[in-house]
């Protein structure tokens, strides 16, 4: 810890509290990107000030139907966008990854490399975990995995199988003979018939990403031992699904991973 | 994995907010809206605008469930410190910094008010109430001032005719001393559902 850390300390607990004037609410807030102990000195005091504001007040009446009318017509079912602009090398992502989180990051697109710059990003996690599925997808491809399950047989198993022809079928493939696939119908209803998929591991469980015209989105989550996992993809979007992703999660899952993916497949 | 969304988690709850499910935002409005909105009236004092910002704290949690990190605290005080910062903005713009002036003037004549009463509705009330009253007078006053009457440190200062360094000083260790008097006391930090 240094003096340029102490300066900040006494303003912690009024930073907190909101009780800071603008400029030097941008100077902590500075500070905290790369002080996670002031960062966490901050989350510990916002939380004990919950407790001095439960007021016992009921939930205003008529405030979730105006929020309710917000959120419809249905959600937009993507939420961030990229844009191509040139050529990647493959092992870029996870370096620029490993070196700057903030940092472009790359993805293949269909049949050829390119570079993607997210231009109205929500989050810098979300932008992870399209890099580490981009990613995943570059180094699996690049030693051969994706050669995997083309011959086996991979007929689903279990009751909620698609009735019709899918229009998107996916090979996802990983370390330890993991193989999995997706299949898209034309409606958007989606299924993941997975292979002797293992136990996730106490308190752990497995996150399905699928990754739509350049977005990552949590398609649900599942256990080991899972046969088929039913997921949905907005029909207008079905002729955009560029791959999946499966990764290993904390129970109930994470909103974005920052874990690499356990297999992945692209289209 | 079909956990009834009256059984998931806060954080089970977030993650199913990312994945649009609007009656995953209904359950944690259900759950948390009261002290939302209890929040913001008591900043505010306006029905009105309290609501404002229920609304605004719940959209933004739609919009951005990402912002929420579990691994840094509970959803409920996520959404607290939401509305406390959009309230307090709105408390110090320039269009009701007169309104709120006169209404200071009527709270330092109202009988009674003090923080302890700002806190009654959970289990762990009591608790909470002895960690406010085991508090030194002048960091109970202070965090009062800053958080319930929405004053940055600076005009708290002003008001207890205090050194500025003094009052900053007295918000910290006052947070850490209720943090360590709510330990003691049992109760736990960064619980959800």
């Amino acid at each position: 810890m240094s003096a340029f850390h102490d300066d900040f300390s006494d303003l912690l607990g009024a930073y907190a509290l909101d009780a800071v004037d603008p400029d030097e609410r941008e100077r902590v807030e500075i500070h905290l990107r790369s002080c996670p102990w002031c960062a966490a000195e901050v989350s510990e005091h916002r939380e004990v000030a919950s407790f001095l504001s439960h007021s016992g007040t009921d939930a205003p009446e008529g405030v979730w139907d105006r929020i309710a009318a917000e959120l419809s017509p249905p959600a937009p079912p993507l939420r961030m966008t990229f844009s191509p602009v040139g050529e990647v090398d493959p092992l870029a992502s996870l370096r620029d990854q490993a070196e700057a989180p903030d940092a472009p990051v790359a993805e293949p697109a269909a049949g050829k490399g390119a570079l993607v710059v997210p231009l109205r990003p929500r989050s810098a996690r979300l932008r992870t975990l399209t890099a580490v599925l981009a990613a995943a997808a570059c180094l699996l491809a690049a030693v051969g995995f994706f050669a995997y399950g083309q011959g086996r047989d991979d007929r689903p198993t279990g009751s909620a199988l698609p009735t019709t022809s899918a229009e998107v079928q996916v090979s996802l493939t990983g370390a330890k003979d993991m193989g999995a696939q997706a299949l898209v119908d034309s409606t958007g209803k989606g299924y993941l018939v997975a292979h002797d998929l293992p136990d996730a591991g106490s308190g752990d469980l497995y996150q399905l990403w699928g990754q739509v015209d350049g977005v990552v989105l949590s398609l649900g989550t599942f256990d080991g031992g899972t046969d088929v996992v039913p997921f949905h993809v907005d029909p207008g979007q079905v002729s955009q699904v560029q791959s999946f992703a499966v990764t290993k999660e904390k129970a109930p899952g994470v909103v974005a991973s920052k874990n690499l993916p356990v297999m992945a497949g692209t289209v | 994995m079909n956990t009834p969304l009256g059984e998931t988690s806060d954080a089970g709850l977030v993650v199913a907010i990312s994945r649009y499910n609007q009656d995953a935002l209904a359950e944690a409005y259900r759950r948390h809206a009261g002290a939302v909105f209890g929040l913001a009236r008591r900043l505010l004092a306006e029905p009105a605008l309290a609501e404002e910002i229920v609304q605004e704290v719940f959209l933004r949690l739609w919009n951005d469930p990402d912002k929420f990190d579990p691994g840094r605290g509970s959803l409920r005080s996520y959404l607290l410190a939401q509305c406390h910062g959009r309230s307090v903005d709105l408390l110090r713009s320039e269009s009701s910094r007169r309104r709120r002036e006169e209404k200071n003037l009527r709270r330092t004549a109202e009988a009674g008010y003090d923080l302890e009463r700002e806190v009654w509705d959970l289990t762990v009330a009591d608790h909470v109430r002895e960690a406010i009253e085991a508090l030194p007078e002048g960091e109970r006053e202070a965090i009062r001032l800053a958080y319930l009457g929405g004053h940055t440190y600076r005009e708290v200062a002003t008001l207890l005719d205090e050194p500025e360094g003094t009052v900053k000083s007295r918000i910290r260790s006052g947070l850490k001393h209720l943090r360590g008097e709510l330990v003691a006391a049992g109760v736990s930090f960064g619980d959800d559902l």
